[in-house]
């Protein structure tokens, strides 16, 4: 007699937008679906914040074409959301994630404030295990936003 | 983009009616802001308190809104929802901006502002 093992699979959700005016219903399925799948409200809020970074910054620099894609698939684990995003866009400049340090404010003058550049220091802030590679015509990004914050 | 204004004593209050303010709407926020200026030099609090979720693109657009002011005319913001304030503290903006609870707050610190 054959005595096969199973592990229960991790619940898992799958997302797939091909441009900008995806994103706003892309991250209301993801919302809704990590409040089925019991996330606090903290988590599901850093994920949120995450991945409205990570799909806009795609979007407005790496898809470049109609037959470009971003897959989402993001696995529950114990620890946090395991998160892998492919998309067949441009290649990151030198292969690597921007490193995204906050943009400098200086306070008293009004007119040099940021309006950009904050996208990557919030991704870092708020996830873990951020990895970025070049495979094939695909980039892959993977990240983990843990439980407790 | 739906925005509403209103005077209350000597602020102008700009009344954001969305629960979100992201890359996809940012210029229509952006042009609607402008377009309820009034022409005082009276400060004016940016209410939020409808708006659950900011991306980074729409915190840009509300620092481009704070630009069109100038050095001449101040704004604040009021009503910060959590994942707003998360945004707000994560990029530091929370250190520039005035932030009250409530326009009612943004009043009553105004008023005491003025007779102080």
């Amino acid at each position: 007699m054959i005595c096969v093992e199973t592990t229960p699979a991790a619940p898992a959700t799958t997302v797939t937008i091909t441009g900008a005016a995806q994103v706003r219903p892309a991250l209301h399925g993801i919302c809704r679906w990590l409040d089925d799948v019991g996330c606090n409200a903290g988590q599901i809020m850093r994920a949120e914040i995450v991945m409205a970074e990570i799909l806009n910054n795609i979007v407005e620099h790496a898809l470049d074409g109609a037959s470009n894609r971003i897959d989402v698939l993001i696995e529950l684990a114990p620890v946090g959301l395991m998160v892998e995003v492919r998309d067949t866009g441009r290649a990151m400049p030198d292969g690597v994630l921007p490193n995204g340090p906050l943009p400098g404010i200086r306070p008293q003058d009004v007119s040099s404030w940021p309006e950009g550049g904050f996208g990557w220091a919030m991704i870092r802030s708020l996830a873990e295990n951020l990895s970025y590679q070049r495979i094939g015509d695909e980039n892959v990004v993977t990240l983990c936003i843990m439980a407790r914050g | 983009m739906k925005m509403n204004t209103m005077r209350t004593g000597p602020l102008q209050v700009i009344h954001v009616d969305e629960d979100r303010i992201d890359a996809s709407v940012a210029i229509a926020f952006k042009d609607r802001f402008r377009s309820l200026l009034d022409s005082s030099t009276d400060p004016v609090v940016l209410d939020l308190s409808k708006v659950d979720f900011l991306d980074s693109s729409g915190l840009g657009a509300v620092v481009a809104v704070r630009k069109l002011l100038g050095d001449d005319r101040r704004l604040d913001l009021s009503g910060l929802r959590p994942a707003v304030d998360k945004v707000m503290n994560l990029t530091r903006m929370n250190t520039v901006f005035a932030i009250h609870a409530s326009v009612d707050d943004a009043l009553q610190w105004h008023q005491a502002d003025n007779i102080a």
